[in-house]
């Protein structure tokens, strides 16, 4: 007997989990690309051929920036103690 | 027999270190060539992980050590010898070494089953393997697994363009995901150890239940566990450089935001499918992950010929490594002067594609990763609008020469209308039909060079 709903299991964990993980990192950086004021744009261009902006950004967006990426830590921790059966 | 024991573990060892070598492109090459990480220290990242994962399950071992060889009728261990498992393991080493040198992509795990299966078919015959355990565990998750990791990829890819998106033309921060990336590709090593270290983990515990120094029931002993962490930790370390020398010779086009995309997918596939103890081949699901975020990109498509190489390559390597480990097998029945004779004849070959990579280190393209290679076989729309163009221009150049070769092909004949009216005018234009005869060859070599480019 072939066991599909072990695949299936596999399936929606990926879809869900990398999903997740990718969102609330997206999120992150979006957020802090957040810009307030106008002004000059720095030098630095990144990898995909854009301007980095430092030009201070609302501590509201920084601060959910950073909640982001604590929720991709907490996905990806919760995930390592699912597999390692010594946690159980 | 003792002594076969001992050498059979050598051998994995020995397998789970090439593998190791084998395999940290996949996860470390995007971190080193977006620069977010020196190349020494993802390296050394990658072989701490790879040990770490390790430690972490042992569900894929167990997949190896007791679902795929059945049970031995004469009761106790397994219905096969460690003889065999020598013979499986050294057709596994063989067809690895093989694939690197001709630059194929294949699987180190799928080797490793296909040996074993030829061997044990020769050794014992098809009652010996476990035809139920190798489809659900190994086969399916081979097919499954890749375009799991795929279709996630490319929904990720999505995903991840549409939240950075920003319609007022600021800057999208999608630089920083660099970052991010040296996340993703930590956890892609960290998976690469649980499963791929298992496999090795999984025949030493074979052998040893084989051979009757455990029963079928035990765990895997701790030190096997320990050895082959390490085996595959220090085989990761020393690929670091092959590394280095694939990014010169040029990373493909895979950007932060995408990458990032694609290690996750390829992280969470492994893990979630090592958890369920599906022995799955880490490098298929990588490329999966990479051709599907590659698809995610806006307008991309796939190159087919590039796809059916690769795919042609993953479907080769059960069998073939099947046959391999047949064959080796057939030297075995021979008896413990067998083995002898096998272990020569692999160390022979062994150092045989050892001096020819040596003579042709680049050419044989062995200096590619594989899941780089899979990332050649999507498309994207700036590198198309070139080709595009570079075809438009040639198509171009070939109606210009064939309009130039008709209007000369008109001339002669007005010409040669002229010469039957006149001598004398005739001989003033000789010096022309020597024209159109050079004229009408242009076409053709801009239609070969046409050619030339579209392949």
């Amino acid at each position: 007997m072939i066991d599909w709903s072990a695949f299936l299991l596999v399936l929606v964990v990926t879809v869900v989990a990398s999903l997740a993980i990718v969102s609330v990192v997206g999120l992150g950086i979006r957020l802090l690309a957040v810009p307030t004021r106008p002004g000059p744009v720095g030098e630095a261009t990144d990898e995909e051929e854009d301007d980095v902006n430092h030009n201070g950004r609302p501590l509201i967006a920084t601060i959910f920036a950073w909640v982001s990426f604590v929720a991709f830590a907490a996905i990806v921790l919760y995930g390592i103690w699912l597999i390692v059966p010594a946690f159980h | 027999m003792e002594w076969v024991v001992i050498l059979v573990i050598v051998l994995a060892l020995l397998f789970d270190f090439t593998n190791g070598f084998h395999d940290t492109a996949n996860a470390m090459a995007t971190p080193i060539a977006t620069r977010a990480l020196k190349p020494r220290t993802a390296v050394a990242l990658a072989a701490v992980l790879n040990l770490v994962g390790a430690f972490l399950s042992t569900h894929v071992a167990l997949t190896v050590s007791k679902g795929l060889i059945n049970e031995d009728p004469a009761g106790g261990g397994v219905a096969i010898t460690p003889e065999f498992i020598f013979a499986a393991v050294l057709a596994a080493i063989l067809w690895n070494v093989t694939t690197w040198l001709f630059g194929l992509p294949s699987s180190s795990s799928h080797a490793l089953f296909g040996g074993l299966i030829g061997s044990a078919l020769v050794g014992a015959g098809l009652g010996a393997i476990s035809w139920e355990g190798l489809l659900d565990k190994v086969l399916l998750p081979a097919v499954l697994a890749p375009i799991i990791a795929g279709g996630t990829a490319f929904l990720a890819t999505r995903l991840v363009y549409r939240i950075t998106r920003r319609r007022d033309g600021n800057p999208n921060g999608r630089g920083r995901f660099k970052i991010a990336q040296i996340f993703s590709s930590s956890l892609v090593a960290l998976s690469h150890g649980t499963n791929d270290a298992q496999k090795t983990m999984g025949i030493i515990t074979l052998v040893l239940i084989s051979a009757g120094a455990i029963s079928r029931d035990d765990g895997v002993p701790f030190w096997v566990i320990a050895t082959c962490a390490l085996a595959i930790a220090i085989g990761t370390y020393s690929g670091g450089w092959r590394i280095i020398k694939t990014l010169g010779t040029g990373i493909t086009d895979v950007k932060p935001a995408q990458g990032f995309a694609a290690e996750t997918s390829t992280a969470v596939t492994i893990l979630a499918s090592s958890h369920l103890g599906f022995a799955l081949s880490t490098t298929q699901v990588a490329s999966g992950s990479v051709i599907g975020s590659g698809l995610g990109r806006r307008g991309s498509r796939v190159k087919w010929g590039t796809a059916g190489r690769i795919a042609t390559g993953w479907l080769l390597t059960l069998p073939a490594s099947a046959a391999i480990g047949a064959a080796f097998a057939a030297l075995v029945l021979l008896g413990e002067s067998g083995v002898i004779i096998g272990t020569a004849v692999g160390l022979l070959a062994l150092a045989i594609m050892f001096i020819i990579a040596r003579r042709n280190r680049i050419d044989a393209g062995n200096v590619m990763s594989d899941v780089a290679e899979a990332a050649e076989a999507v498309s994207l729309p700036v590198q198309r609008r070139r080709e595009a163009a570079a075809a438009r221009r040639a198509a171009a150049k070939a109606k210009r020469a064939a309009a130039k070769a008709k209007r000369a092909e008109q001339a002669k004949a007005a010409k040669a209308k002229a010469k039957a009216k006149s001598k004398a005018k005739a001989k003033a234009k000789k010096a022309k039909p020597a024209k159109p005869h050079t004229k009408t060859k242009q076409p053709a070599s801009a239609k070969q060079q046409e050619r030339g480019e579209a392949s």
